[in-house]
C-alpha cells in the first residue's frame, strides 16, 4: 500500500511525458470479478515498460501509446491474485477477469526504505498479516494481535496486566546484552518500543531495597500505544537477510507496520463497536485446611480456624473478579479524488482488567492524508496522536512488606476472610508483619500511567524524470515519535502494609520525554529494458533517538497529600541517553527474465555515536536472488527458489562503551567510586549474518500454498556483560565476546480446501524451529541477564551450549538431608520450546464465518517461584505435591523447573453478516456490509505448567532467561461482542 | 535530451544530498548520567582526588550493607530477617547451606573488593597531582598525599578484615593492586590475610604519622566530634582508629594460633582510643541522612527479628535489653523451615541512627580479650566489669577458668555489640563454640541444621576460577 502512492505519481507522470511522444495504439478494456462486478483501481500496465493506468469506477480503462506489436498486459489488484494477459499486435480491447487472492498470496513486500517488490518475486521468507487477520478478535496491544501467526516469531506476553508489556522474539535469540525488541517502522517512522518503570519498586522492593525502579516492575513496551485499528498490514522481516537496508538495528528483525490511508472514491465508512469482558483464566488455588489440628500443625493457628466461619476461601475467585466489561469503539473514514486522498480513524476503549482498580484507556486518532501536486510532487502526510491511560496495579516479585496479590495469597490461610469489611474496613492480615491485605491495596494504592504520543511522518516523492523506459524518483520522509509519559505511583499512609517499613506513605513519579527522530533521503531510478527491469536506489539516513526520565521518589508522608515533595525520604533520579546514526546506502534490484528472475544487491555504511569509534562506518551488506520456474507440472501454479544474504546489527546500549564514576554524597560531600561495571571503549555493533533459502509454491489453482525456508545466522561479535571476578573489584564487563549461531526451520501452508460459492474453508499453518547455539565465548561461562538462583535456574552461556541454557542445582553428589554447596550438582536444561506451530482456519458459510486461532509451543521450562512461595507458606492447594517438592527441593533437586509447553485457543469467533435487506434498512442504502461477531481471546490453556502461565516473564522484555514466573498478574481471557458496518 | 534532464535531477539530487550531509551533527554523544571517568586516566588532582576519598568513605560505609549485618547475625543465631516473600534469609543458613549461585551466598563480597578498588584507584592516582600541567592549587604535597593515603589504606584494611570474617576458612586474595584485565590474584589462607591486613594497618599509621597536623580533605561527620574532645578527623586522631582495628586483627591472628600477635594488640590497643575514663560509646561512626543522594541506615528494617533465645540469655537488670524491642511477633509458615518466632530489635531504630564502626567499648572487651590469652584473667575482668558496670550489673568476680573468663567476657561482646557485625560470629568461630554446645539448632519439622559458619565463595568468582579456589598459603 505503501508505495501505491508513489506508484500512481510515477504511472501518471509517465502518461503525461509520453503523450508527446509519437502516438501509437490505444487499448481499452475492462476488469471485472469472479462473478462479473467491476473491479476498480486495478492496475493495468505494460510488462516492460512504465506504462500503467488504473481502472475508473465501472471498471474500464483507457491505454494510450500502447507500443505496436504483441504485449503483456499485467493486471493488478490488492485482494485479487495478479493476472498477465497476452494480446496480440492488433489487440485494441481486452476484457480481464481477477480471482480473489483468498491465501494473500500477491503482495507488495518491503526491499528497501522506498523500493519494494512483489512477493511473488521476494527472495526473502517475509511474513505478512493482514488488517482482517489482525482484527478476528480484539488485542490489549499490536504483538498480542500477531500472537500464533507468524512462523519463527514467538511473541510472549510478559503478565496479564492490562495495556501491554509483550516480547516478540524473531528467530530464536539474537543477542543477549543488547537490545532485544525488533525495530518497529510505522510508514518509515521508527519507533521507540522502550519499556519504562513507573516505580512499583517503590513499595514492591522487587530489585534494590529502597531505588525507586528495578528490573521487576512490570512495565509495558510502548508499542502497545499504536491503534491495531489503523493497521492496513503488517510485514514482518525476521532476520538479518532481509532487514539489512535498516542497518545496525535490524539484527532482532524488523516489523513494518503500514497504517491504512485513503483511496480514490467515495468515502466508506467503518465503524465497529465492541463489548466484551475480562475474566481470571486459570487460578493457583489454595489449600483447604480441614481441621484445627491441621492449621495448628500449619502454624499454630488451629483457633482461628475453628473461629472462621468460612474455611476455604478462594482468594483469588473472590479478588480477581468483579470488573466491569470493556469497550472498544472504532470508527474511520477513507477517500479521496485522484489527487488527493485521506484516511481518518478514531479509536477509545477501556479495558477493565481483572484485578481491581486495574484498566487500561486509549483514545487515538489518526489523519492520513495524501496529495499529488502538479504532476510530478507527491505528498503523503500521516499523523496518528494517542492517549492512554493505564493503571497496571500491583503483581510481580516484592520483599519485604508483602504487596503482590499472589504473595500476600500464598502467606495467607484460606480460612482467613480478606474481602469481608467489618466496621467499614478490610480486615488487617495479622498473617503478615506489614498487615498487607490486597482488597485494601487495591482500593488505596494508584499507579496511573498516562501517556502521549505523537507519529508522524512526511513522505514527499518527487517524480524527477520519467520516460517510457525510465523513470527517476527522489524520496524524502522525515518522521517523528515523540511521547511524554507521567506516572504517579500513590500509596497513601492508611495502606495497612506502608507503615510497615516504619514510612509510611510513597509517591513514585515518573515524568519522561522521548523524541524519535528520522530522516530519508533517496533516490531509484528505474530502467526498463527488454530483458528486465533494473532498479537502482542510494540515499541516506539520519536518525536521532532521545529520551530523558526523571523519577522521584517520597516515602513517610502526611496523611492527605498527592505531591512528591512531600515526605521524609527523598530519592531523585535522572537516566538519559541521545544517540545519533547516519547512514549511506545503495541498492540494485534486477528483475529479469519475464519477472522469473530477481537478482539484488545491497551496501548499507552506518556509523553510531554508541559504538566505541563513533565515526567509522559499519558495512551492512546484502544479496539475494530468487527464481520462478518456468516449466512446472500441471497443477502447479507457481514454484519460486530463493536465496537471500544480508547483514545487520544490534547497537551498543547507550554509555556501554563509558567507565563511569557512580555518584553519591556523604555528609554533605560529593563522593565517586569506581563503577562495578566496567566501559568497553572500543565496543562494536553485533553482527548478524544471515544466510536463509527457500521456496515458495502455489499449487491447485492458487488454492494451496505452501513456503518453506532454511535459516543460519550467525551473531558476530556478541555484545556481552560478561561476569568478572567480584575479586578485581567489579561485577562486569561489556565486550564484544562471543559468536551465537541460530539455525532453524520454518514451514507455512496455507490452503482452501473448500471454495464454493456459499462454502469457503480458509486454512493456515505455521511451524518454526530454531536453536541457537554459542559457538564461540572468549569469556568464562556466566549466568547473563536478570535471574534469581541456580538453585531454582538461572540462564547460563557456555561455549557449545544452547544459548537458552538454564542452569539449575539437581541433585546431591553424596545424598544428604540437605543438600551442602559444593555437594550439589549443578545441571544445564534447555528452556525454549522445541518446536512452535500455529494453526487458523475460517469457514464462511454464506453469512456466517467461523475462526479460530490455536497456538502450539512444544517443550520448553519455566522457572515457577509462585510454586515456590505457595511451598515455602504451606500454602499450596496440593498438600502432598507441596510436601514433596519441599523435600526433593531440601534434597537439591529443581523442583522449580518445570515444563512450560502449551496449547492456547488464542482466537475464536463467530460472526453472521446481516442480510442486505436489513442492512439497508438500518444503513440506508448506501450499506455495504452490516456485521455481528463474537469473539474470543486466550479462551483455554493446556499445559503441564504448574504456576499462572508459562509465558510470562518476571523481568519483563529480555533476550535470555525470559522464563521466570513470580506471583505475576494472573492472565485472563476475553469475551467479545461486536457489531461492524461498513457504508 | 533524455540525458540532459537526468543529469540536472541528478546534480540537484547531489545538490540536496550534500545539504543534507552537511546539516549532520557531530557523531560524539558524551556520557550523560554519571561521571566520566576520564577524570582518571587524565590524571587527579586536589578537587577530584578529594570526590575519590568521599566516594570511598561512602562505598566503605555501603559495603557494610543489611546483608552482611543479617547474615553475620543470623550465622550467630542472634537476628533473623523474616520475610515471606523471601525465605532464603534464613532457610539458606539455618535449613540449608547458602548457595553459591543466589543471593545469599553471593552477599557481602562484591562491595569489599570495590571499596579495595576504589582505594587503589585513589592511592595510586594521588603522585599524579604533583604534575605540573596542574595549576599549584589544584597540586598536593607530600605531606597531604601521606595523610590521603593513610585513609584510604586505613579503609582498604578494614575491608579486607570484613570480607576475611564473611569467608574465614575460605581464604580471599590479596594481590589486588594490578590492572583490570590481568590474571586473577591468587587467594591466599585466612592466616596470610591477617598478616597482610597487618602489615598495610602498619603502614597507612606510617603515613598518618607523615601526614602533618591537618587534612587537606573534610572527612563526613561520624569521624569529627564524635564528643567532647574527641574526634578522629586528624592523622594522629584517625591514627587512633587505625590503631584500634590493628588491636582487632592481632587479637584473632593470635587467637588463629599466633602466640606473638597478642603483644602487639596490646600495643595496638595503647595506641587506640581505648579510654575506660571515657564513654563506651566513643567511636567513629557512619552517619545517615535521608536527604536525597544520601544513604539511609540499612539495619532499620522492620523484617529484621531478634532471636528471642538472645533475649532470654540476658542476665536480669542488663540495662542492654532496651536493643529489644517489647513484643514478639511470631511468624507462620516455613514449611522445611525452622518456625521461627522471634522479638524485634530496637537497634536500626530510625533511618538516620548512626551505626558504630569500632567502639571504645568493643576495644575494652578486645582488651580482656588479649588479657585472657596473655594469662591475665584479673587484668581482663577488670574490663569486662568496666563495661558491665554500666549496664546496670554488677561486677563479676575474676573468673576461675579461661574458658569461663572467655564465657563472661563473650557475654558483654554479644550484647554490647548486637547486631553490629560479624564479631560474635568472628568470636564463636575463634574459640571453637561455632556448635551446638553452644548454639542451639533452630531445625523444625525434621530438617537438619547445617550450622553455617561462613558464606560460600560466590559462584561469579568461582565462574571465573574455573569452578573452584585454591589458595596458597606460607
Amino acid at each position: 500500500m505503501r508505495k501505491f502512492g508513489m506508484w500512481l505519481g510515477a504511472l501518471l507522470l509517465t502518461l503525461l511525458l509520453s503523450a508527446s511522444a509519437s502516438a501509437q495504439r490505444r487499448v481499452t478494456g475492462r476488469v471485472i470479478g469472479a462473478a462479473g462486478e467491476p473491479i476498480t483501481s486495478a492496475s493495468v500496465s505494460v510488462q516492460g515498460t512504465t506504462l500503467g493506468t488504473y481502472t475508473a469506477e465501472d471498471g474500464r480503462f483507457t491505454l494510450a501509446n500502447v507500443p505496436g506489436g504483441a504485449q503483456v498486459l499485467v493486471v493488478r489488484r490488492l485482494g485479487y491474485r495478479r493476472v498477465n494477459l497476452p494480446i496480440t499486435a492488433l489487440q485494441e480491447t481486452a476484457e480481464v477477469r481477477l480471482e480473489k487472492d483468498v491465501l494473500e498470496l500477491e503482495r507488495q513486500v518491503v526491499t528497501g526504505t522506498t523500493t519494494s517488490i512483489s512477493s511473488a518475486n521476494s527472495a526473502n521468507s517475509i511474513a505478512q498479516v493482514s488488517a482482517e487477520q489482525l482484527s478476528r478478535a480484539p488485542a490489549p496491544t499490536v504483538e498480542n494481535a500477531l500472537q500464533g501467526k507468524i512462523a519463527g516469531a514467538v511473541i510472549s506476553t510478559n503478565s496479564g496486566a492490562p495495556g501491554g508489556g509483550a516480547q516478540v522474539q524473531l528467530r530464536g535469540v539474537t543477542s543477549i546484552n543488547a537490545n532485544s525488541s525488533p525495530l518497529y517502522v510505522v510508514d518509515g517512522v521508527l519507533l521507540s518500543n522502550a519499556e519504562i518503570s513507573t516505580g512499583l519498586n517503590g513499595i514492591s522492593n522487587a530489585g534494590t531495597r529502597g531505588a525507586i525502579t528495578s528490573s521487576q516492575d512490570q512495565p509495558a513496551n510502548r508499542i502497545s500505544d499504536l491503534n491495531p485499528a489503523d493497521i492496513e498490514s503488517i510485514e514482518v522481516l525476521k532476520g538479518a537477510s532481509a532487514g539489512a537496508i535498516y542497518g545496525s538495528i535490524a539484527a532482532n528483525g524488523v516489523i513494518v507496520i503500514r497504517t491504512k490511508r485513503g483511496s480514490t472514491g467515495a468515502p466508506i465508512i467503518n465503524a465497529s463497536q465492541r463489548v466484551g469482558q475480562f475474566s481470571l483464566s486459570h487460578k493457583m488455588g489454595s489449600r483447604c485446611f480441614g481441621s484445627a489440628a491441621e492449621a495448628d500443625d500449619w502454624g499454630g493457628d488451629g483457633a482461628a480456624w475453628t473461629a472462621a466461619t468460612v474455611k476455604c476461601h478462594d482468594f483469588e475467585q473472590e479478588f480477581y473478579s468483579g470488573n466491569s466489561p470493556s469497550y472498544e469503539s472504532v470508527a474511520s473514514v477513507r477517500g479521496g479524488t485522484t489527487a488527493t486522498t485521506y484516511y481518518i480513524g478514531g479509536l477509545a476503549k477501556r479495558d477493565n482488567a481483572i484485578q481491581p482498580g486495574s484498566y487500561y484507556q486509549k483514545q487515538s486518532l489518526t489523519a492520513n492524508v495524501g496529495q499529488l501536486i502538479g504532476s510530478k510532487l507527491n505528498i503523503r502526510a500521516n499523523n496518528e496522536f494517542v492517549h492512554s491511560l493505564t493503571d497496571r496495579g500491583i503483581s510481580g516479585n516484592d520483599n519485604d512488606d508483602i504487596v503482590s496479590p499472589g504473595d500476600i495469597f500464598s502467606s495467607t490461610p484460606s480460612y482467613f476472610d480478606l474481602k469481608t469489611k467489618t466496621d467499614g474496613r478490610y480486615p488487617v492480615n495479622p498473617y503478615l508483619s506489614s498487615g498487607s491485605n490486597p482488597f485494601q491495596n487495591s482500593e488505596l494504592v494508584k499507579n496511573p500511567e498516562d501517556v502521549y504520543r505523537y507519529i508522524g511522518s512526511l513522505n514527499t516523492t518527487w517524480a524527477a524524470y520519467a520516460s517510457a523506459r525510465q523513470t527517476f524518483d527522489v524520496t524524502f520522509i522525515a518522521g517523528l515519535d515523540a511521547f511524554s509519559l507521567n506516572s504517579k505511583l500513590f500509596s497513601p499512609p492508611s495502606a495497612y502494609f506502608e507503615g510497615n517499613d516504619g514510612l509510611p506513605g510513597t509517591i513514585s513519579t515518573n515524568k519522561t520525554q522521548s523524541t524519535f527522530a528520522n530522516l530519508n533521503l533517496s533516490g531509484a531510478h528505474k530502467y526498463i529494458a527488454d530483458l528486465g527491469t533494473a532498479t537502482t536506489s542510494f540515499g541516506l539516513r539520519q536518525q536521532r533517538r532521545q529520551s530523558d526520565i526523571i523519577q522521584n521518589l517520597a516515602k513517610n508522608l502526611p496523611a492527605g497529600v498527592t505531591d512528591v515533595n512531600f515526605g521524609v525520604q527523598q530519592s531523585v533520579g535522572e537516566s538519559q541517553f541521545l544517540v545519533k546514526d547516519f547512514a549511506y546506502y545503495a541498492q540494485e534490484e534486477i528483475l529479469a527474465l519475464g519477472e522469473r528472475l530477481l537478482l539484488t544487491g545491497a551496501v548499507n555504511m552506518e556509523r553510531s555515536s554508541v559504538n566505541g569509534d563513533d565515526t567509522k562506518f559499519y558495512a551492512y551488506p546484502k544479496a539475494a536472488a530468487s527464481y520462478r520456474l518456468t516449466t512446472l507440472p500441471s497443477f502447479a501454479n507457481d514454484l519460486k527458489f530463493r536465496l537471500a544474504w544480508g547483514r545487520a546489527g544490534n547497537q551498543p546500549g547507550f554509555g556501554v562503551k563509558y567507565t563511569t564514576l557512580p555518584y553519591s554524597t556523604y555528609s554533605g560531600q560529593p563522593g565517586a567510586r569506581v563503577s562495578l561495571t566496567v566501559g568497553a571503549k572500543d565496543i562494536k555493533p553485533e553482527t548478524t549474518t544471515e544466510l536463509e533459502g527457500g521456496f515458495d509454491a502455489t499449487m491447485f489453482s492458487g488454492r494451496l500454498a505452501t513456503d518453506f525456508t532454511l535459516f543460519r545466522k550467525v551473531v558476530d561479535d556478541l555484545i556481552l556483560q560478561a561476569n568478572v571476578a567480584p575479586t578485581t573489584g567489579f561485577s562486569s564487563v561489556f565486550a564484544n565476546a562471543g559468536q551465537l549461531t541460530n539455525k532453524g526451520v520454518e514451514v507455512g501452508v496455507s490452503a482452501t480446501p473448500v471454495q464454493t460459492k456459499n462454502v469457503t474453508w480458509l486454512s493456515r499453518t505455521t511451524f518454526a524451529k530454531v536453536k541457537g547455539t554459542i559457538t564461540r565465548l572468549d569469556v568464562a561461562p556466566f549466568n547473563p541477564g536478570a535471574f534469581f538462583s541456580t538453585r531454582y535456574g538461572a540462564p547460563y552461556l557456555q561455549e557449545g551450549l544452547s544459548v537458552t541454557t538454564v542452569q539449575a542445582v539437581n541433585g546431591c553428589k553424596v545424598q544428604q538431608a540437605s543438600c551442602t554447596a559444593d555437594n550439589r550438582i549443578l545441571q544445564t536444561f534447555e528452556s525454549a520450546p522445541d518446536f512452535t506451530m500455529g494453526f487458523s482456519n475460517e469457514v464462511n458459510v454464506g453469512p456466517v464465518r467461523l475462526y479460530g486461532l490455536v497456538d502450539w509451543r512444544k517443550g520448553g521450562l519455566a522457572v515457577n517461584l509462585t510454586d515456590n512461595y505457595f511451598d515455602a507458606s504451606g500454602t499450596g492447594p496440593d498438600t502432598a505435591a507441596m510436601n514433596k517438592r519441599n523435600a526433593d527441593f531440601a534434597a537439591g533437586k529443581a523442583v522449580y523447573l518445570q515444563p512450560a509447553g502449551f496449547v492456547k485457543i488464542r482466537e475464536l469467533s463467530v460472526g453472521y453478516t446481516l442480510p442486505e435487506m436489513i442492512t439497508k434498512n438500518v444503513l440506508l442504502n448506501r450499506a455495504k456490509d452490516l456485521r455481528l461477531e463474537l469473539s474470543g481471546r486466550n479462551l483455554k490453556t493446556w499445559t503441564k505448567y504448574d504456576g499462572y502461565d508459562p509465558e510470562v516473564s518476571n523481568f519483563g522484555n529480555q533476550n535470555v532467561g525470559r522464563f521466570q514466573d513470580v506471583t505475576p498478574y494472573p492472565p485472563s481471557r476475553s469475551y467479545w461482542l461486536s457489531l461492524n458496518a461498513t457504508f | 535530451m533524455k540525458i540532459i534532464p537526468l543529469a540536472r535531477n541528478l546534480a540537484l539530487v547531489t545538490a540536496v544530498s550534500a545539504a543534507f550531509t552537511a546539516c549532520k551533527d557531530n557523531p560524539t554523544v558524551p556520557e550523560l548520567n554519571n561521571i566520566p571517568a576520564n577524570i582518571l586516566t587524565d590524571g587527579l588532582d586536589k578537587g577530584t582526588s578529594q570526590l575519590l576519598m568521599t566516594g570511598l568513605l561512602d562505598r566503605d560505609r555501603g559495603s557494610v550493607d543489611q546483608r552482611y549485618m543479617v547474615f553475620s547475625s543470623t550465622m550467630a543465631r542472634d537476628i533473623y530477617r523474616l520475610d515471606s516473600a523471601e525465605p532464603r534469609y534464613v532457610t539458606e543458613i539455618l535449613v540449608a547451606a547458602p548457595d553459591p549461585g543466589g543471593f545469599v551466598g553471593g552477599s557481602a563480597f562484591t562491595n569489599f573488593f570495590n571499596v579495595i578498588r576504589t582505594a587503589n584507584t585513589l592511592i595510586d592516582g594521588l603522585p599524579t597531582t604533583k604534575r605540573a600541567a596542574l595549576a599549584p592549587q589544584f597540586q598536593l604535597n607530600d605531606v597531604q598525599i601521606a595523610g590521603a593515603t593513610g585513609v584510604a589504606q586505613t579503609i582498604k584494611a578494614q575491608a579486607y578484615y570484613r570480607a576475611i570474617e564473611m569467608r574465614d576458612t575460605l581464604g580471599i586474595p590479596v594481590a589486588l593492586d594490578k590492572p583490570f584485565g590481568e590474571e586473577l590474584a591468587p587467594f591466599v589462607c585466612k592466616k596470610d590475610v591477617l598478616s597482610y591486613i597487618a602489615a598495610l594497618l602498619d603502614s597507612a599509621n606510617t603515613n598518618l604519622a607523615a601526614a602533618g597536623s591537618s587534612f587537606y580533605f573534610p572527612l563526613p561527620a561520624g569521624f569529627t566530634a564524635i564528643q567532647a574532645g574527641i574526634d578522629f578527623n586528624t592523622p594522629a586522631t584517625f591514627a587512633t582508629y587505625n590503631r584500634a582495628l590493628k588491636a582487632k586483627v592481632e587479637l584473632y591472628r593470635g587467637l588463629a594460633g599466633d602466640p606473638t600477635a597478642f603483644a602487639r594488640a596490646s600495643t595496638a590497643l595503647g595506641q587506640s582510643f581505648i579510654n575506660t575514663a571515657a564513654s563506651l560509646n566513643v567511636a567513629p561512626v557512619y552517619t545517615y541522612s535521608n536527604a536525597a543522594n544520601e544513604t539511609t541506615n540499612p539495619t532499620f528494617d522492620n523484617n529484621i527479628f531478634a532471636n528471642p533465645k538472645a533475649k532470654a540469655g540476658l542476665d536480669s537488670g542488663d540495662t542492654r535489653a532496651a536493643k529489644f524491642a517489647t513484643g514478639t511477633s511470631t511468624r507462620y509458615g516455613f514449611t522445611g523451615s525452622p518456625r521461627l518466632e522471634a522479638t524485634r530489635t530496637a537497634v536500626g531504630a530510625n533511618q538516620t541512627k548512626p551505626r558504630r564502626i569500632i567502639s571504645n567499648e568493643e576495644l575494652i572487651l578486645i582488651r580482656a580479650q588479649v588479657k585472657i590469652e596473655q594469662g591475665d584473667l584479673a587484668g581482663a575482668t577488670d574490663d569486662i566489669n568496666a563495661v558491665r558496670t554500666q549496664y546496670g550489673l554488677a561486677a563479676i568476680a575474676v573468673p576461675a577458668t579461661k574458658a569461663a573468663a572467655i564465657t563472661a567476657v563473650l557475654y558483654e561482646k554479644r550484647y554490647s555489640l548486637f547486631f553490629e557485625g560479624a564479631q560474635r560470629l568472628v568470636d564463636l568461630r575463634a574459640y571453637g563454640r561455632f556448635n551446638a554446645n553452644y548454639l542451639t539448632p533452630e531445625s523444625a519439622n525434621g530438617s537438619t541444621d547445617p550450622f553455617v559458619s561462613m558464606l560460600p565463595i560466590p559462584k561469579s568468582e568461582l565462574d571465573q576460577r574455573g569452578g573452584n579456589v585454591t589458595r596458597t598459603c606460607s
